[in-house]
């Protein structure tokens, strides 16, 4: 007895290190598993060791394991942390990301859906474009339903696992002149003729494969083959992933999901939570192993972690713990508005560096990356070197160097690239040999690239329809020239975006990211105003856009949004901005209702454990949104912090009264939640009110049949029958039935 | 739509986790891809039901039905592209008069059943997947009920959802609905 367990010992150093729901979850082999593992409870550890413990215990060869992860790089990292712990590489596996397995299998079997195994992928922009040619051959007006969305909607179908015959009309909606299913089926078909697929066709091509009755011995083959499956980030699996597992899995029925359903923030990428939730429903016997010591965060952020995704009802139930001590508190800061929240995170940032804390352990998560600029101002002004991961730094992103160079032209004349860059943008006709014509005038003249444009537009030089572009365009920057000593420069520069046709380029662009560059723009014109004149606001701009170019250092601190944080870690994180409408965010809050709201609230839990020792969380009374003051109130999700792990700072007299130690004593703060959660078991009901009849009404006129009556919302009626206090009566909409008292005679 | 349907089932089942028996038929529908928005499919389709609650006396809208001469409370069939909830709502509209809206609604049950066949309108047997929506109102709304459907109409108290709709009855026992607001 001892001697067996002694041996399994013996022989696998590796489970030592192990804790017990851990080693259950490693050494769980038979059956369907599932591992809820909460943020930072050794969830990578415990894919590898299992790897590991596979191939030592002789359970199976490499190629019967078949392992999913969510990206190249995780595939990557666990094929060199198994090679370490086994000593040598493993050979013959099937790991990598779905679409590298689907491809691979699919290039297997590649006729039974009519492509030859050396098919070629499409990426995003060839799908694009094949999109636009069947949509022209089509006569849809491509710029009423971009080919963008239109390939996006055939994704989300693909992601769904639905081939076109899956779509009913009721799904295709009115979009695209209501031929959404028809582009589909053209857009199939023409792939068949290319030979090609796109990255969804992958599995989605396999998952018809395995459904077809004579290739059944495809599917039994490949459940021979694969006595074990492993998967990776199960949370974020959209439905044809998951249908695709679940055809796999059918065979042994050995498949281990690993996943975390507070860390689901894909919804918008077409992931299901439902999945997570659906998998002890279809692997029967499943069984559930929760790892919820958490090795990276103190007691207190996890409880504070904790108490929040608690308020989010669809969730399986996994409370986080911690051996390490309770650490310092999260703490709650309430600032005036978002310039002292950036100036208070600065203070903080530099007081931990002198305490030691390495830059590259700081990072400060915002929701949306308009709220980047005020912290990247700060951290220039104080000289703190920071990064931005997940996108160009503010005053990099191309639309906000557009923006600038609009600015540019109009105040300075001379700035050639500035007007090169905007010539045509948006598309205005102006096309490269135009502006070499512009260019070799103004060379030959010895003007400016703008000079030239005036001079050019008034010759026989260009055409009629370009000469008219070019003197409109002259037109319109002398008349803001003109302004820029009338009119606040702030505000100027709304009327240039919106003149110049600039906003209504990215008003008309149904891309994704298209919503969030227009709030770069308004965030552009709102941090204007904080300078005298254009002239002044160019000149910092200047100088920010210079100190940001050569900032190759390592130690940098970390300037991201939410989304682009799971998985990291660093020892003190920042979360400014946490007021209702930015965070959670309104935009998510209108589009998907609760829905929206809890993913923002798992948003809010993987925020505040990406930090191992302090998370900082800020809101601010008084933000400056889109250039007009809004009054914030501190975001829900502030309120849902156990008072025992936070600590609260808030300014005197934020919001009208007084200081505030304690938010939770607020109830008007409690009111103004329109709390909407189901939450049975209060008080009594019906005891005290089960007997209340009806009130009679005091006026109570006597009504006969045949007279004419008049109601608020029918109209006039004339009333059929009387019984008791109902009247019927015949209204023009038909017969209704209706209290008397709600009803006036008409005389 | 069918995965924000998924989702509403997922939502409920974390609060009514007894519940999984009950409405396992409709996640089997919804992932085996029946048109559940179809009232021709007979294994089951969507409705939607409005328990009209007015909370200043705590009493409950129930409408007797022309057809069938039994009372129940406002619903009916779902339309295409519509979810539940907005079933009940349009259905508490049209059968009852009522023109404003609840001034807040819980999903407070769904219930599978089992609807007889009826020569009269040529259906066979065929379930029914009725989301149940508690529609709260501070006080009474104004009723004018159609009379195509139903014929007459009354407010009842509590105890008497017992006979039409035990589960809710049972549901909301020891509930001080006001605190659902």
């Amino acid at each position: 007895m001892s001697h067996a367990s002694e041996e399994t010992h013996n022989n696998s150093p590796y489970l030592d290190a192990l804790n017990t729901p851990q080693r259950e979850a490693v050494e769980t082999l038979e059956g369907p598993l599932l591992v809820l593992a909460g943020a930072g409870t050794g969830k990578t550890r415990v894919l590898t060791t299992r790897l590991v413990h596979l191939l030592n215990t002789g359970k199976a060869y490499p190629s019967q394991i078949l392992a999913v992860t969510f990206t190249n790089k995780a595939a990557q990292e666990m094929r060199n942390r198994v090679a370490n712990q086994i000593g040598q590489q493993v050979e013959g596996w099937w790991l990598g990301t779905f679409h590298a397995l689907a491809a691979r299998m699919l290039r297997r079997h590649a006729e039974h859906v009519g492509l030859t195994s050396n098919f070629t992928i499409l990426d995003a922009d060839d799908q694009v474009r094949l999109v636009k040619q069947l949509m022209e051959v089509e006569n849809i007006d491509t710029k009423k339903w971009p080919p963008k969305n239109v390939a996006a909607i055939i994704s989300r179908w693909k992601d769904r696992g639905k081939v076109p015959s899956d779509i009913s009309q009721a799904d295709a909606g009115d979009y695209a002149n209501g031929r959404m299913i028809k582009i589909y089926t053209a857009y199939q078909e023409r792939m068949q003729v290319l030979n090609a697929c796109d990255f969804a066709d992958l599995l989605l091509h396999m998952i018809t494969i395995f459904k077809k009755p004579e290739c059944a011995d495809i599917l039994a083959d490949y459940h021979r083959r694969f006595k074990y499956i492993l998967v990776d980030e199960y949370q974020d699996t959209n439905v044809a992933q998951y249908l695709w597992l679940r055809l796999l899995a059918q065979g042994t029925g050995n498949i281990c999901c690993v996943g975390d359903d507070d860390q689901s923030i894909y919804g918008w990428r077409g992931a299901e939570v439902g999945n997570i939730l659906r998998f002890e429903r279809d692997f029967k016997d499943a069984k559930v192993v929760r790892l919820e010591q958490n090795y990276r965060s103190t007691g207190h952020i996890l409880e504070a972690a904790s108490a929040v995704i608690a308020n989010n009802e669809g969730r399986l139930g996994k409370t986080l713990w911690s051996a390490s001590d309770k650490g310092d508190k999260v703490n709650v800061r309430g600032l005036w508005d978002g310039e002292a929240e950036a100036r208070f995170v600065g203070e903080e940032i530099e007081s931990f560096q002198r305490k030691g804390v390495p830059l590259n352990q700081i990072a400060v998560l915002v929701r949306a990356g308009f709220q980047m600029r005020e912290f990247e101002e700060r951290f220039i002004q104080l000289g703190v070197p920071y990064r931005v991961i997940g996108g160009p730094r503010f005053y990099e992103r191309k639309e906000i160097r557009d923006a600038l160079a609009y600015l540019r032209v109009t105040a300075q004349p001379a700035d050639d690239l500035a007007l090169e860059r905007i010539i045509n943008t948006p598309k205005r006709g102006i096309g490269d040999a135009t502006i070499q014509k512009l260019y070799a005038h103004a060379r030959a003249a010895n003007i400016s690239f703008y000079q030239s444009m005036v001079d050019l537009s008034q010759t026989e030089e260009f055409g009629a329809k370009i000469r008219t572009t070019l003197s409109a365009l002259v037109r319109n920057f002398e008349n803001w020239r003109s302004m820029l000593t009338q009119m606040h420069h702030a505000e100027l520069a709304a009327v240039i975006l919106d003149e110049s046709g600039y906003t209504a380029m990215w008003q008309a662009d149904k891309s994704p990211d298209a919503e969030g560059r227009l709030e770069n723009l308004k965030e552009l014109v709102s941090a204007m105003q904080e300078f005298e004149n254009m002239e002044a606001f160019l000149e910092h701009i200047a100088l920010v856009l210079e100190n940001q170019e050569g900032d190759n250092n390592t130690d940098q601190v970390t300037l991201m949004t939410l989304h682009g944080a799971k998985g990291l870690e660093f020892d003190v994180v920042f979360l400014p901005g946490w007021e209702d409408g930015v965070f959670p965010s309104q935009r998510s809050l209108d589009e998907n209702g609760n829905v929206g709201l809890e993913e923002e609230r798992r948003l809010a839990y993987v925020g505040i454990t990406r930090a191992r020792k302090r998370s900082i969380i800020s809101h601010v009374a008084n933000r400056r949104m889109y250039g007009k003051w809004v009054n914030g109130i501190p975001s829900r999700f502030v309120e849902e912090l156990p008072e025992t792990a936070v600590e609260i700072e808030t300014e005197p007299g934020l919001y009208g009264g007084g200081a505030r130690s304690n938010h939770w004593d607020s109830s008007g703060w409690n009111a103004a939640q329109g709390r909407d959660r189901f939450r049975p078991n209060q008080r009594l009901f019906g005891t005290s009110s089960g007997g209340t009849s009806q009130a009679p009404t005091a006026r109570e006129p006597a009504f006969s049949a045949g007279d004419i009556v008049r109601h608020d919302s029918f109209g006039e009626g004339r009333v059929i029958h009387v019984s008791g206090n109902k009247l019927d009566i015949e209204f023009k909409g038909g017969a209704k039935r209706v209290l008397s008292s709600f009803i006036d005679k008409v005389e | 739509m069918k995965e924000h349907v998924l989702e509403i089932l997922n939502t409920y089942l974390s609060d009514n986790p007894n519940d999984v028996p009950r409405v396992k038929d409709i996640i089997d529908s919804l992932i085996d891809g029946h048109d559940v928005w179809d009232r021709k499919t007979m294994t089951g389709h969507l409705t939607g039901t409005a328990l009209v609650c007015d909370l200043s006396t705590n009493m409950f809208l129930m409408l007797e039905h022309r057809a069938l001469k039994r009372w129940f409370a406002p619903g009916g069939h779902i339309d295409a592209g519509e979810l539940p909830f907005d079933a009940a709502l349009r259905e508490m509209k049209e059968e009852s008069g009522i023109t404003q809206d609840p001034k807040s609604a819980i999903l407070v049950d769904i219930d599978v059943h089992e609807i007889p066949a009826r020569a009269d309108k040529g259906e066979g047997v065929h379930n029914h997947f009725d989301f149940r929506y508690l529609m709260l109102y501070d006080t009474k709304p104004d009723i004018a009920i159609d009379m195509n459907e139903a014929q007459d109409f009354q407010w009842v108290d509590f105890d008497r959802l017992k006979q039409e709709y035990p589960e809710i009855h049972e549901k909301l026992t020891g509930v001080d609905i006001r605190s659902l607001l």
